[in-house]
């Protein structure tokens, strides 16, 4: 069930395409959601609401730039977000003249739908993964749930579809741009009195500049936990900047030592540039937002929300990644498990933000392990990254990180210890595992026991040592 | 089976519309100058209200009404809300505390509706809402499944709702002495929330001259209709119910809410259409749960591996309220297959239901069926352990065979027809039995651990053995078809058109099928229970054959030949010595230029002359990872008995939901309420539904014996997948461990659980 907030006084006015018509907007809520804009004020009804916190998929949307066609959840994305963009929705999948995407009629073909809720939301996670070539269909399709098929006549009918061309008026989608995100910015008035500002920077420059100013604010990158905070808590966000069109944020580079990603790079492109480089890493990623998710949240954001259980510090952690700060014109850089203080509590300074992340490079040791009670996008009951360096036999530096086994992602420093200068063998992980007692003090709760925790968190060392050995290597064997 | 439907895998008429993001649901028809409801609910699982304070939720900005049940009772609407109530063992009633329609004095789950906010937005409902001064003395909650506790209604001493039996309890006890061998297990069945992907919703609006039109997304509009006469005093014309595209109901969207009332009384009041709709989390906290029982049950045995006697002792939650049909689930529905398709005379059904502090529940999927299915499976893969004798040689000992049959089980059901040892012949090849052996020493290579399940299940369909269709023919050369069932997705509006097109050669594409409105259709029963294609394919039937009568009538006159040398071969009529072969649109067209319209519309109603019972075999094979318990439902064969099909393609996909529905629970759906009955699993993030990588692809086959039971020789399939998929997963899951001797193995297969399982069975604080 939609609704639109109206109370802010700081409205604005955006501009974008929906399914090819142009759509301008004056004085809306900057916190309005597509899916509630969609349903209420457009009367396109075609897009669900199923959950409306991005775990369901009902509300999937296909949003276009000059970066391409992605999928997206409606729910928890903000108008301004879409601003220049294109926008399709369900109503938009089939050709003007009303002949079904070749998804749909495969749908049709497969019995893919059954009672229809949530299939306007699979229509266009599929259609999207159509267009971008993908057929991991399981990968693509993980972030739209369906109570009533079952899934396999979907996934047939993803793959039957998956050699048919596509459609000419989805390919033409990013010719019909109004002239790419920067050429139609939203447009904010000037700060009225006492009302709460709304800023769209334009570069990490003025992002700086402002937050500065604006110590206070929310920055909102990829709206998949902020978007909550409006769509479940109603929170008033005070002052907001939308951090979107900072295009010198977003991208990776990569020097000598180290790969740069910066913090408005969105998860899908990380994942993309880690799989190589990091496959256990990427696996992760892939696990713990569905594409819908990964292609909104953003790694800047992921670690700057400071969630105890995010999934994607350890890793980080256990590569010994740096995190690059800055306030105003001052950056600093400190490694990433110093960022995290306490449970609720990161080493941030007022208008400080998260301007990069870098990776040092170096040969990949990195394996992850997600314990969750469903495969694709659950909370970890406990999430272990484990990293060594082995000089011949001899272990010489080891980096063992976990999420929930304490209030912030932590490295396991005692079990560390007890590895380093030590032969990789069974005992000496058996010895880093009792070690491990002494770091940990989990709690029980009702995703695990503290024992389950612990006892699992050790386990990982074993599994690392048969990992290496080449016993083990499916990510799909060794979760659960 | 040529005659009936041609068991044809037409594609369903429905599609287009869904896909292209045009289905009509109730939130997308709700009428736009409709106010807005939002419930406020009690945030504590027990106390007594001491504060109930609108006064500056209903000042505030967009607000026009906020209902308390105070309100409600001072306009005159009857409160208590209606649910079946079960015979005690001792021959007097089941309990039956008021359930308010919205909390009056006391809360009992948190949830619970306390008052309804109507507004211009839901926005300023929303906010309003907060602004309600509500307060309660505290009361400790009662969550335990059992005897004792926190009272929760003064009519349930002990919290127990009613204790009801079934059966012969003294000739079973003599049985169970004289047995050579006795076999038991406890067996717990864990809640689930239902999540339907389209929550609950409705909107209400009254016209000038005092009628209410409330549309729900329910499972039929009858028994709302009654719902809504008896509590607003209104005569039968005077109610018109709807029920537009249903997201999926799967028995939880069958019964009444308190919101119906509360947003139906407000449009009344406010003489505007209000309409509401639940959010996830609202949902998780308000609609009715599932199953949630835990089961004592017992086999005799004879020398001879022949069982002699099975006693069962369940008790079952009922939540905090009677809902719907909460009393009838565990007892009559559960006591329709108590002994499967196993030939045993001797039985006792022994049920206490509770009161608790969380929300009521009620049917879901198989309601009953799959509960007692999984109760006698269990036990019968255990006997098999304990007796030493291969699970497919004791089931097929004690099958009743097919001599047998018609056959009336111990619980007075008549089953027609049934053939269980050629579906088992077929299914072990299907699943390739034989090669367990090698898969499971693959995987012990690998360190995991694996595990084969089976389960036989019957059940048995449900609700209203009676149905009507209503067929008339436009004036514009279309048909429409008057069905009293309800489609939630089953695809329903293709079943029927294309059975009526087989039947009378009316083109497919002439024929709309019209549901779901209490004004064009006067009685139906909605779906539920498997019945809606069985029953309303046999109206059909009725109502063709009905027309062919008519219209052989008229056409002997037209064509001048004697009624009698009239035929119709499903698509013409013809007589020797005419030419003239008019096709049914024919004869209406040529009936409706004489002035004849009493042609024009055919409504006949048929009752099914008995139940059928689908039947079937489920194997299964899961992988455990010993070190942290993951459970992996690796391959997935059913072998299924419906009779003769009348739309493979729908029938599998609803095998497989069901099945998936089935894997949801056996695998990774768990519900938790805290120790003050606060729901922890509130959110999709925190209740593990499925997604696309938790479930194996399965593999259906048909093995028909066709019912006795009515025309078409049909059995029903809606809910015999998640009948079936309980216990073949947890058989599979106690396989792969009763070498770690786990011998206490019960759902939900979370990978904590297993490995508590595997690991001394300790069990987390929860």
């Amino acid at each position: 069930m939609g609704h639109l907030v109206t109370r802010r006084a700081s409205d604005m006015d955006i501009t974008f395409l929906l399914n090819g018509d142009p759509v301008s907007l004056t004085d809306v809520s900057p916190t309005t959601t597509l899916l509630d804009w969609l349903r209420e004020s457009r009367g396109l009804t075609g897009t669900k609401e199923g959950c409306n916190e991005g775990d369901c998929g009902a509300c999937t949307v296909m949003i276009t730039d000059a970066e391409g066609s992605r999928s997206l959840n409606g729910c928890i994305l903000f108008l301004p977000q879409i601003a220049g963009k294109h926008v399709t929705t369900v109503e938009g999948i089939a050709g003007p003249d009303g002949t079904l995407h070749p998804v749909q009629q495969a749908m049709v073909d497969h019995h893919g739908s059954q009672c229809g809720f949530c299939t306007p939301g699979f229509v266009v996670s599929m259609a999207c993964a159509h267009l971008n070539g993908a057929t991991d269909h399981d990968v693509q399709l993980a972030g739209n749930l369906c109570r009533c098929t079952g899934y396999a006549p979907i996934i047939r009918a993803a793959d039957a579809a998956a050699d048919a061309p596509v459609p000419a008026h989805l390919l033409s989608l990013a010719k019909t741009l109004p002239g790419g995100p920067e050429a139609a910015p939203p447009k904010s008035p000037t700060d009225t009195q006492g009302a709460p500002s709304v800023c769209v920077p334009d570069s990490a420059d003025a992002l700086a500049e402002w937050y500065a100013a604006h110590p206070n604010a929310t920055l909102i990158a990829g709206a998949t936990d902020v978007g909550l905070w409006v769509t479940k808590q109603f929170r008033d966000l005070g002052d907001i900047a939308f951090l979107n069109q900072c295009a010198d944020l977003r991208g990776i580079s990569e020097d000598d030592t180290a790969l740069h990603i910066g913090a408005m790079t969105n998860l899908n492109v990380v994942e993309a540039a880690i799989a190589q480089r990091h496959p256990s890493f990427a696996a992760m990623i892939r696990r713990y937002g569905s594409v819908q998710v990964r292609n909104a949240a953003t790694l800047g954001g992921n670690i700057a929300n400071g969630s105890p259980i995010g999934d994607s510090p350890p890793a980080l952690i256990a590569l010994g990644a740096q995190l690059h700060l800055r306030q105003g014109d001052a950056r600093r850089k400190i490694a990433l498990e110093d960022f995290f203080i306490s449970y609720g509590q990161q080493d941030r300074r007022p208008g400080e933000f998260v301007e990069a992340i870098s990776i040092p490079k170096g040969p990949d040791t990195l394996r992850c392990y997600k314990l969750s009670k469903r495969f694709d996008q659950d909370i970890s009951a406990v999430c272990g990254c484990l990293a060594l360096d082995l000089d011949g036999p001899t272990i010489t530096a080891a980096r063992l990180a976990y999420g929930g086994m304490a209030g912030t992602p932590m490295r396991a420093g005692q079990a560390e210890a007890a590895l380093v200068g030590h032969p990789f063998t069974e005992d000496t992980m058996r010895a880093s595992m009792a070690a491990m007692a002494q770091d940990f003090t989990p709690l029980s709760d009702m995703r695990a026991s503290a024992s389950y925790r612990l006892k699992t968190a050790q386990n990982m060392l074993l599994r690392y040592l048969h990992d290496m050995a080449g016993d083990l290597t499916d990510v799909q064997q060794v979760t659960a | 089976m040529e005659k009936f439907g041609k068991s044809q895998p037409v594609k369903r008429t429905e599609d287009v519309r869904f896909l292209t993001g045009h289905g009509r649901y109730v939130d997308d028809v709700a009428p736009v100058e409709a106010l807005h409801a939002y419930f406020f609910r009690s945030p504590v699982a027990h106390g007594e209200i001491t504060e109930l304070d609108i006064t500056d939720a209903a000042e505030a900005d967009g607000v026009h009404a906020v209902l308390t049940v105070a309100d409600l009772e001072a306009a005159g609407v009857k409160i208590a809300m209606a649910g079946a109530v079960v015979d005690n063992r001792d021959g007097t009633k089941g309990a039956a505390p008021v359930r308010p329609a919205l909390a009056k004095g006391r809360v009992r789950y948190v949830g619970e509706p306390v008052a309804a906010i109507i507004a211009e937005t839901l926005a300023q409902a929303r906010d309003a809402a907060e602004l309600i001064m509500f307060d309660v003395d505290d009361l400790d909650a009662k969550t335990d499944l059992g005897p004792g506790g926190p009272t929760v209604h003064e009519e349930a001493p002990d919290n127990r709702a009613f204790d009801w039996g079934m059966g012969d309890e003294a000739a079973t006890q003599a049985a169970f002495e004289a047995a050579a061998r006795v076999v038991s297990l406890d067996v717990d069945d864990n809640r689930i929330i239902v999540n339907a992907m389209e929550p609950r919703g409705c909107y209400a609006e009254w016209s000038d001259e005092g009628r209410l039109h409330i549309a729900i997304n329910g499972q039929g509009v009858w028994a709302h209709k009654g719902h809504m006469q008896r509590a607003f005093g209104l005569e039968p014309d005077q109610v018109r119910v709807t029920n537009p595209d249903v997201g999926g109901g799967f028995g939880m969207k069958a019964m009444s809410y308190p919101e119906h009332y509360a947003v139906a009384q407000a449009a009344r009041a406010l003489g505007r259409p209000v309409r509401w709709m639940s959010e996830r989390t609202e949902a998780m906290l308000s609609d009715n749960g599932g199953r949630d029982l835990t089961s004592l049950a017992e086999f005799a045995f004879d020398a001879d591996n022949r069982i002699t006697a099975y006693r069962v002792h369940t008790k079952c939650n009922l939540g905090a309220y009677n809902s719907g049909f909460g009393q009838p689930i565990q007892t009559m529905l559960f006591s329709k297959v108590l002994m499967g398709v196993y030939d045993v005379q001797t039985t006792y059904l022994h049920v206490e239901g509770y009161y608790t502090n969380t929300v009521q529940v009620d049917a879901y999927r198989g309601a009953g069926r799959p509960e007692a299915i999984y109760v006698l499976e269990r036990l019968m893969d255990r006997a098999a352990r304990e007796l030493g004798v291969d699970p497919w040689e004791l089931r097929r000992i004690n099958f009743i065979k097919p001599d047998q049959f018609p056959y009336t089980t111990a619980t007075g059901e008549l089953y027609d027809v049934g053939d269980f040892g050629r579906l088992v012949t077929r299914v072990r090849q299907v699943a390739d039995t034989d090669g367990f052996a090698a898969r499971r020493a693959a995987d012990a290579k690998r360190g995991l651990l694996r595990g084969l399940g089976i389960c036989y299940y019957i059940e048995s369909i449900l609700g209203d053995p009676s149905e009507a269709a209503h067929v008339v023919f436009e004036a514009d050369g279309t048909v429409k078809i008057y069905v009293g069932t309800q489609s939630n997705g089953q695809g329903h509006e293709t079943v029927y058109a294309a059975f009526l097109s087989d039947q009378t050669g009316i083109p497919l594409e002439a024929i709309t099928v019209v549901q779901g409105d209490s004004d064009l259709i006067a009685k139906g029963g909605g779906t539920g229970g498997s019945r809606s294609v069985t029953t309303q394919n046999t109206a059909t039937l009725a109502t063709v054959d009905k027309m062919k009568e008519v219209f052989t009538a008229f056409l002997a006159d037209e064509m001048g030949v004697p009624a009698a040398e009239i035929s119709f071969d499903d698509e013409r009529f013809r007589a020797d010595g005419s030419n003239l072969t008019p096709t049914m649109l024919d004869v209406a067209e040529m009936a409706r230029e004489k002035g004849r319209d009493d042609l024009l519309s055919h409504k006949e109603r048929s009752t099914l002359p008995g139940r059928s019972y689908p039947n079937g075999v489920h194997v299964t094979e899961v992988t455990v990872d010993p070190e942290t318990g993951h459970v992996v439902t690796d391959r997935y064969t059913v072998v299924d008995d419906f009779g003769n099909l009348i739309n493979p393609m729908l029938a599998e996909g609803q095998v497989h939901g069901g099945v998936a529905q089935g894997i949801g629970q056996a695998v990774q759906e768990r519900v938790v309420y805290d120790e003050d009955g606060q729901l922890l699993t509130a959110s999709f993030m925190d209740y593990a539904l499925p997604r696309a990588t938790d479930l194996p692809h399965i593999s259906f086959t048909s093995e028909p014996v066709p019912s006795t039971a009515n025309a078409m020789g049909m059995k029903g399939c809606g809910e015999a997948g998640t009948v079936g998929a309980l216990a073949a997963v947890a058989n599979a899951v106690q396989d792969a461990l009763w070498d770690h001797d786990v011998r206490q193995a019960d759902m939900p297969f979370t990978p904590h659980r297993v490995w508590e399982m595997i690991n001394g069975g300790q069990r987390a604080a929860e």
